[in-house]
């Protein structure tokens, strides 16, 4: 188990370094610097200035180094489109509407999907099961920004319930938070389906039935648990995805959070802050699937109690 | 009084298309302490009759009967709690496959104490206790650790006894065992069924025994239904069915199982002196299996097979026998090179192709073949069966292309099929005939050297025999060399000249098949004749069962005298007969 | 050997008539209503973007009807006019020819991407499979749609540029999916035999894993589709896909936004499109799933 826990952090460890090294390679890839724009035109030496100043004028594995010592103490340096600022202030001041929007949305999302599941697969094949799974489907495929959309445009527009956008009053939230539940609602619609469904077809089921045990019971304390474990993995990647979704949800409903910094930290070709979101969220799902491989030891007896003692 | 009574049971299946009748009107009745036998082969409904009679069967089975009582409740009456209230306390049951039958996240005290709770207001500390009083009543010595231990840490033949305590816990008036020692090893099964008497008699349940082993049935009940088809072709007491059977079905089977009486009729005398057609010399697998603990990073030996030597003589048949987990799978394969050996030699016609380069081996591989247990993944399901019978004649490119699919319809009746059957695919013959089409494509080379792999033990009895005469036939006509790896004694006596028995990776006797079944001198060797099921229910008895240990203990001795080898603490191969080896400690 | 006589004709069961598996799928499939009617829109739209310039005489870039800029739908122009002028059923047919057309070569590229690393993972194991399988660890730990914005940006776009990125991050899923198949059928006797036979590895991979990993193919390609037709409407969204005046239903949204309160059908049109193709041709796949994976037999 110790072992299993080792062997998965060293191999997270190494994908996370290949990644931070592949991010940064393209990065600097990029065709025209920060100060190439024409809006922003600089004499040479000023521009030599500017470069020496952040260092741009290093050899490549060295600003890398540079860079990632920055990063393990929370230096993920000046961003190009606010040189007073530090990274990580901008980011601490945005990423609270977004956690607090889209963590309402998978906390909200994620247990209404698995009730979802549940009645999908115990009424396999009726018009509860097709309606389920149509919804989960929907929420799955169709890309936030057109969910948004339709929401912005039923509630907002045509109905006038509720307001289309901005940050601060609560009624505010509830149309993002309901674009952000679609995805958690969704995936584990479809999750707790088919793991549900899988699990029912095992002989071991049978065999609770013919030992007399009530359907009840079966379903909640055996199925459901056995169910758990692939549902339970997959919670922390999920959560983190949704900030990807941020950019969407939050450039729709124009609310001042981290989506909002990764479109303009890509239409302003910001170097820095591109590499901290970019790296900050390979490493929050890097540290999700660690935990998601400890949680499924755990639950998991094969692993957990080990081999024939 | 009667404990169950089915009145015209039909049920059927609905599929794409229509339904599919699995069961046609069965009647039978079981009186309270008796023991009931259902045999049939794979589709005869056996099992579905039963599982109809706790309802279990899923929602595309649609079942009638006139009538269906269950310890006096009408069951097709009886709504959800009605059910449960049945099952488990009326009829309990256990099934084919005890590694599947647990729920693997809960312990197995945990599934037993649930069972008792489910029907019986009983504090959890007492049904804790009585439950490892039911695990010590299958014998089950260390009681009180197997409560907590969870499912995948037990063997099967472990599981299987929790699943009959389980299926105890609530005092059932029949117990429904739905073919409880299939999945399992013969010496096993012998214990199981033992088991199943013995708990029956304490208990005074009746029994439903579910089988397509007449030994089985031989061995365990009073009476006989022999199924067919979804119906019932004939009912009685046991000992009348064996003694004179009635229907063409019964005489069938019955013949299937005396053929394994029969004598091989000794046709091809082997020349001593000529180089075997092949030899294993030495040869080992050790697998390198972690035992991580902690940061430190260990690793154990597995040996699953042990410097075993063998000799497979021109033109004759030797059989490999051993329970799962005895090597003999892995010492085929490895005489095969699928399986990459450790160490020793492997001679085809006297050259050693242990270390050839698999350029150099192709010409080796068209000497020896191979053919399989399980004929359904033997054969690619994308391929017609003509171009799986001559994909060997694509591989090695021997003959023109259109030629190659002449030749593959000959060996296709050669093997008993018809030629057109060349544009089938695979899923429409039956098990038997798909393993007849494996055959021809194992020959098809016309090798020297045929290795089966348990190639009968996932068909029916009537259609084993007819593959083992087919496989004899075709043997002795194209003068082949035969290793048959099995588990079932009765077939290796009818058909091998020479027995090899394997035990935890170690050859441990070896001896002409005749001698080996009359003069067994291992008490490995021993205890796996002994544990073949009665053939006659007359001949059923008590069995007395060594553990590893004992087996271990009962190592025969010999003396430097009496085997002219030098004393040695270690077990190892002496010779006592003329061909006869046996695995012994030498003494002084 | 004429063994079967052994049994006497009148116990034999009725034989039923064989069916080929394909057989069974097809029911399957057809019994799903829900893929059927995905299965006939899916053919539909591809119907239209191919026989796009029959259906609307004015091209898509044309400013035809300046005049009527922004006009409201009508019986002359079925979804409007947009502000530019162009007939806005025009734009959403066209717009159909980019979107499929990027959707179907993304799934080709990923299929042909994923097939020989899944058939080479499955079949190795081992190291090779380890090596892959970091791989393809890579991108799971990669948010897809942040690197595709990533990429580009730094390749400024473009329909050929999209089709790349979407095949980069789509073959992973066919690679796993064939990975899984072939993993499966390398431990059957067939293989065995083949194999013993002497087959090479490349024989066996080319004649029996690969023609047995038709059904995850066929679902690994359909599936990837709507995921390369979403990233396409996401980066052009972001007003970093298919450069403009290309029709694209991702950046009709994005221009539609703007209008939204005025001028609705600026906004409902692109984006009922994109979610009736996008969730057309996912239920079909999804049907396709269902109908061939041997796993959810007589379930």
């Amino acid at each position: 188990m110790t072992l299993f826990i080792l062997r998965r952090l060293v191999s997270i460890a190494v994908t996370f370094i290949v990644v931070s090294i592949i991010i940064f390679m393209m990065m600097h890839a990029i065709p025209g610097g920060p100060f190439d724009g024409n809006d922003m035109p600089l004499s040479d030496a000023v521009r030599a200035k500017l470069m020496a100043r952040l260092g741009l004028d290093q050899p490549l594995h060295v600003q890398y180094l540079n860079y990632m010592w920055g990063v393990l103490h929370f230096d993920f340096g000046v961003p190009y489109q606010s040189p007073g600022d530090t990274i990580i202030g901008l980011l601490s001041r945005a990423w609270v509407p977004s956690l607090v929007l889209g963590g309402a949305g998978v906390l909200i999302g994620a247990p209404l999907g698995v009730l979802l599941g549940m009645a999908a697969a115990l009424n396999r094949n009726t018009w509860i099961d097709y309606l389920a799974s149509t919804f989960a489907t929907l929420g799955l495929t169709i890309p936030v920004f057109v969910i948004s959309l339709m929401l912005i445009l039923v509630f907002a527009v045509w109905l006038n319930w509720l307001p289309a956008s901005g940050w601060g009053k609560p009624e505010r939230w509830i149309l993002p938070i309901i674009a952000y539940a679609a995805i958690p609602l969704a995936t584990y619609a479809r999750y707790t389906r088919s793991a549900m469904l899988d699990t029912l077809n095992r002989p071991f089921v049978t065999v609770l039935r013919a030992k007399g045990l009530s359907e009840r019971r079966i379903i909640f304390q055996h199925v459901l648990r056995n169910s758990a474990i692939p549902l339970v993995t997959v919670f922390l990647p999920m959560f983190i995805g949704t900030a990807t979704g941020s950019i969407f949800v939050e450039a729709m409903f124009r609310v001042p959070g981290l989506g909002a910094y990764f479109v303009s930290s890509i239409e302003k070709r910001d170097y820095p802050l591109e590499m901290a979101l970019m790296l900050m969220i390979t490493m929050m799902y890097c540290l999700a699937y660690l935990f998601s491989d400890i949680v499924y030891a755990l639950l998991n007896p094969r692993i957990r109690a080990g081999g024939k003692p | 009084m009667k404990l169950v009574e089915i009145n015209g049971l039909t049920v059927s299946f609905s599929q794409y298309g229509g339904d599919v009748a699995a069961v046609r009107g069965v009647s039978f009745h079981l009186n309270e302490g008796e023991s009931l036998g259902i045999v049939g082969e794979s589709g005869s409904g056996k099992s579905v009759t039963c599982m109809a009679l706790l309802r279990l069967l899923g929602a595309n089975a649609k079942i009638g009967a006139k009538s269906m009582v269950l310890d006096g409740v009408n069951v097709l009456d009886a709504d959800a709690e009605g059910l449960a209230q049945l099952r488990g306390r009326s009829a309990a049951m256990i099934f084919q496959d005890p590694m599947t039958a647990f729920d693997p996240v809960f312990t197995i005290g945990h599934q037993i104490v649930e069972t008792i709770r489910a029907h019986r207001k009983t504090a959890k500390r007492a049904a804790w206790a009585e439950a490892e009083q039911l695990l010590l009543r299958v014998e089950i010595k260390n009681a009180k650790d197997v409560l907590n231990y969870y499912p995948h840490q037990l063997s099967g033949g472990m599981l299987q006894r929790a699943m009959i305590a389980m299926a105890l816990s609530c005092q059932p008036k029949v117990l429904i065992a739905d073919e409880p020692t299939t999945a399992l090893d013969v010496t096993i099964q012998a214990q199981i069924l033992q088991l199943i008497k013995k708990v029956q008699a304490e208990f005074g349940m009746a029994l439903i025994m579910i089988t397509h082993d007449l030994g089985v049935i031989a061995e365990t009940v009073d009476r006989v239904l022999v199924m067919y088809g979804g119906e019932v072709m004939e009912e009685g007491l046991v000992q009348d069915i064996f003694d004179a059977p009635q229907h063409a079905y019964t005489k069938t089977l019955l013949a299937s199982l005396k053929a394994g009486a029969t004598k091989p009729d000794d046709a091809t005398k082997a020349d001593e002196t000529a180089v075997p057609a092949l030899e294993l010399r030495g040869l080992s697998k050790t697998y390198r299996v972690h035992q991580g603990q902690g940061f430190s990073r260990k690793y154990a030996d597995f040996r699953a097979v042990r410097t075993v030597d063998l000799v497979l003589p021109r033109n004759k048949i030797v059989g490999l026998v051993g329970e799962s987990g005895s090597g003999k799978t892995t010492t085929g394969m490895m005489a095969l090179r699928l399986t990459e050996p450790s160490g020793g030699q492997i001679l085809v016609d006297g050259s050693d192709i242990s270390t050839l380069e698999p350029i150099a081996l192709k010409s080796f591989r068209r000497r020896m073949q191979v053919i399989f247990q399980d004929s359904y993944s033997a054969l690619d399901p994308m391929m017609t069966l003509a171009q799986i019978v001559a994909e060997p004649l694509h591989i090695h490119g021997i003959t023109p292309g259109k030629q190659q699919t002449e030749t593959a319809l000959d060996w296709l009746e050669k093997v008993g099929l018809d030629r057109n059957f060349g544009q089938r695919y695979p899923h429409e013959l039956s098990g038997g005939q798909r393993q007849r089409v494996a055959i021809a494509r194992a020959l098809i080379l016309g090798p020297s050297v045929l290795i089966a792999d348990e190639p009968t033990s996932a068909l029916d009895v009537t259609v084993k025999s007819q593959i083992i005469g087919l496989l004899k036939q075709l043997q002795r006509e194209m003068g082949l060399s035969m290793l048959f790896i099995s588990h079932d004694l009765g077939t290796v006596r009818t058909l091998t000249d020479t027995v090899v028995v394997m035990y935890r990776g170690r050859v441990v006797e070896q001896a002409p098949t005749a001698q080996i079944f009359e003069n067994p001198q291992h008490p490995y060797t021993r205890a796996l004749l002994d544990a073949i099921p009665a053939s006659n229910p007359r001949d059923k008895r008590l069995r007395t069962f060594l553990s590893a240990a004992e087996i271990e203990a009962a190592t025969p001795r010999y003396t430097v005298i009496q085997t002219g080898m030098a004393p040695n603490a270690e077990p190892q191969l002496v010779s006592i007969a003329p061909n006869h080896l046996v695995e012994a400690v030498v003494t002084t | 050997m004429s063994a079967e006589t052994l049994i006497p004709a009148a116990v034999i069961a009725p034989q039923y008539r064989q069916r080929s598996p394909l057989y069974f799928a097809w029911r399957r499939f057809t019994g799903n209503k829900a893929a059927l009617v995905a299965g006939a829109v899916v053919l539909l739209l591809i119907l239209m973007a191919i026989f796009a310039p029959l259906i609307t005489p004015i091209g898509p870039e044309a400013q035809a009807y300046l005049p009527q800029a922004l006009a409201f739908p009508s019986a002359e122009h079925w979804f409007g006019v947009d502000d530019l002028g162009r007939d806005f059923y025009t734009r959403i047919v066209y717009g159909a020819r980019v979107s499929l057309t990027i959707g179907f070569s993304a799934a080709a590229f990923s299929v042909v991407i994923g097939i020989p690393l899944g058939a080479l993972a499955g079949y190795y194991g081992g190291r090779v499979d380890w090596f892959i399988m970091r791989i393809i660890e890579l991108f799971s730990v990669v948010p897809p749609l942040l690197a595709a914005m990533l990429l580009a940006t730094l390749t400024h776009g473009g329909f050929f540029t999209i089709v790349l990125i979407a095949a980069l991050f789509g073959w992973v899923n066919v690679c796993l999916l064939v990975r899984a198949q072939v993993k499966a059928f390398r431990e059957k006797e067939f293989v065995r035999a083949a194999q013993a036979l002497g087959a090479s590895p490349w024989y066996i991979i080319r004649r029996h894993l690969i023609p047995n990993s038709i059904s995850p193919i066929i679902v690994g390609f359909v599936l990837a589709i709507p995921l390369a037709m979403m990233l396409e409407a996401s980066l052009s969204f972001l007003g970093i896909g298919v450069p403009p005046p290309t029709p694209s239903w991702g950046q009709m949204i994005s221009i539609g936004l703007n209008f939204m309160f005025f001028y609705w059908h600026m906004a409902v049109f692109p984006t009922a499109a994109l979610a009736i193709t996008v969730l057309a041709t996912t239920l079909f796949g999804d049907g396709l799933r269902d109908a061939l994976d041997p796993t959810l037999k007589g379930r």
